[in-house]
């Protein structure tokens, strides 16, 4: 089967997942273009787009239909990735949204830590990395750190914004109904902040993509990253791009699952008129 | 004839049945420059089932009084009284209807789940918590939006949930403050009416803050006239108009007419007054 043949139903499955695409022809034209071109030049490290795709359906979709087409290579570098992934990312949703609400709604902890959590954001967490093997060693640990790290700061600081941005209002309202506390944290102070809170979940999860990354190209036995240099360093650059492509289309999924939860969940947020802003 | 002497109401002589009794009442804001008053000294009282209106030009602290009558706000001085306690926060029997309908009602619950709120972890069963959003809906006329959320509602319906909620607890007193100011006429006047129904249906109190003197004459059984800030009461009067009252009829009558003017004449003269004194405006 030709590479080629297959590659398009799967470009424009990835494509219809990712919103932020705007235009399926300009991208089909760019592909066009990077097949001729590559074709033209002949050049080792950039290969035709139709090869790359070949490459990629052989590397990471080419077992039975029993195991969701998926690869043994798959699950040997994919899904250690995907699970680091998810603990890193995890654990720092779970400790920024609580640190945050904490930190929001307790003034003087709030005044105490801002400064700790601006300096700690501006901190680029790639600098960390070697500090961060002596600590760990080459384990799984070491990635879940970096990334757990990295997303930390901006799910912190959002949560936190978001917490201290609830209208005056909507809190004296909250008041004057006499809620109980776990009502009013569930009800208004948690839907209230949720804006917020998303904001910084998707800044942090691109940023998960990027760590998990570097952290394995530098340090790991498996996972993308890992696998990218190893590639690299077998001149299967069809491979190694196929890599890529598969990291591209985890940031569109993961962006349309974002996009997907904050269309019902926060639905209520796009659809708050403006005019609201009335003050007295 | 002078339609305030017509039935002088002694707040004195009937002060022990007061269900609101606000004695000497100051709040001020504290700010660099040190404490900013609001409201100076504010005395009055309300009685069960009065419809009492509080009128004042716009910034002289008729939101800032409201506040501090439903324990919204920490008083500076005097005492709020509510069935002869003290006020010390808000409390039950006691529901507030906001000046800002589309901040103070929760945009993520929908207008059903919005108006139980106040009705849950209170130790009613669920099949009174939905009986009494469906009747307080009702009342309003808006059992058909349940399922909406507030956002895909007008001002005046929005509004009406916001009412609606406040009736929910099934309240002693009902505060609202300036809630159809930011509504078209129409819509105002409908909201006035409805108003007027629910009061006479539910029988409960209502403190009614607003700018508009022909709202509070239309409205009241009594206006209480504030001066310009930081406030004081500047006039107690009654309002003897019958009712049921109507939009059209009720607004053509003479003493209507006299009511409006004498109220009027007081806000304008407690504006003269403070304008005179040398304060800033
Ligand atoms: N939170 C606050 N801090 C400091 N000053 C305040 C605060 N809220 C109100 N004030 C001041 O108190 C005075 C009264 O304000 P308030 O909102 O009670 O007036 P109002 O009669 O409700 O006005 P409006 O008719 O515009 O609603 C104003 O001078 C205002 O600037
Ligand atoms: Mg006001």
């Amino acid at each position: 089967m030709s590479g080629q043949a297959l590659s398009r139903p799967i470009a424009t499955s990835a494509l219809a997942v990712g919103r932020g695409v705007r235009s399926l022809w300009l991208l089909a034209l760019l592909l066009v273009v990077w097949e001729v071109a590559a074709r033209m030049v002949g050049s080792l490290f950039v290969p035709p787009v139709s090869q790359i795709f070949g490459a990629f359906v052989d590397t990471w979709l080419s077992a039975s239909p029993s195991s969701l087409f998926l690869s043994s290579q798959f699950r040997a570098d994919v899904l250690p990735s995907l699970v680091r992934l998810g603990l890193g990312y995890g654990a720092a949703t779970v400790l920024g949204v609580g640190l945050g609400i904490l930190i929001g709604v307790w003034r003087p902890a709030g005044a105490f830590f801002n400064p700790l959590i601006r300096l700690g954001m501006s901190v680029p967490v790639t600098a960390l990395l070697p500090i961060a093997i002596v600590l760990f060693g080459i384990t799984s640990g070491m990635n879940v750190f970096l990334i757990a790290l990295g997303c930390l700061w901006p799910i912190l600081i959002n949560t936190y914004d978001g917490v201290r941005g609830i209208d005056r209002t909507v809190v004296t309202a909250a008041r004057s109904l006499r809620l109980t506390r776990r009502r009013y944290f569930l009800r208004v102070l948690l839907p209230g902040a949720s804006p917020a809170i998303f904001a910084g979940m998707r800044i942090s999860i691109g940023i998960a993509l990027v760590l998990m990354v570097i952290s394995e190209l530098y340090a790991a036995t498996a996972g993308l990253g890992f696998y990218i240099v190893s590639q690299q360093r077998l001149f299967q650059f069809p491979q190694l791009w196929s890599a890529i492509v598969l990291l591209a289309l985890l940031g569109i999924l993961f962006n349309a699952i974002f996009a997907l939860v904050e269309r019902v969940l926060l639905r209520w947020h796009r659809n708050v008129r403006p005019d609201s802003a009335e003050s007295h | 004839m002078n339609p305030v002497t017509t039935r002088p109401q002694q707040p004195g002589a009937a002060l022990d049945t007061a269900v609101l009794d606000v004695q000497q009442l100051s709040k001020s804001y504290r700010s660099r420059k040190g404490d900013v008053p609001a409201v100076r000294s504010i005395e009055f009282a309300v009685h069960a089932g009065q419809f009492v209106s509080v009128v004042g030009p716009s910034g002289c602290g008729k939101t800032t009084l409201m506040m501090c009558i439903a324990g919204l706000l920490p008083i500076s001085g005097g005492a709020v009284m509510f069935r002869g306690e003290r006020m010390s926060g808000p409390r039950d029997g006691v529901a507030v209807v906001f000046q800002d309908y589309s901040r103070s009602l929760f945009p993520w619950l929908t207008v059903e789940k919005n108006v139980a709120l106040p009705l849950r972890d209170r130790g009613l069963p669920r099949a009174e918590i939905r009986q009494r959003v469906q009747e307080s809906l009702e009342m309003v006329g808006l059992a058909h939006a349940a399922g909406l959320h507030p956002w895909q509602l007008s001002g005046g319906m929005q509004q009406r949930v916001a009412i609606a909620r406040g009736l929910a607890v099934r309240p002693e007193m009902l505060i609202m403050d300036e809630p159809f100011a930011s509504v078209d006429a129409q819509t105002r006047a409908s909201l006035e009416d409805l108003l007027l129904k629910v009061w006479a249906e539910t029988g409960t109190t209502v403190l009614f803050v607003t700018h508009d003197i022909d709202e509070a004459v239309y409205l009241s059984d009594r206006v209480v006239v504030l001066s310009q800030g930081p406030s004081v009461v500047v006039a107690d009067l009654p309002v003897t108009l019958d009712r049921p009252r109507d939009q059209i009829a009720t607004k053509q009558t003479p003493l209507f007419g006299e009511l409006r003017e004498h109220v009027y004449s007081l806000v304008m003269a407690s504006q003269r007054r403070t304008s005179l004194s040398g304060e800033p405006s």
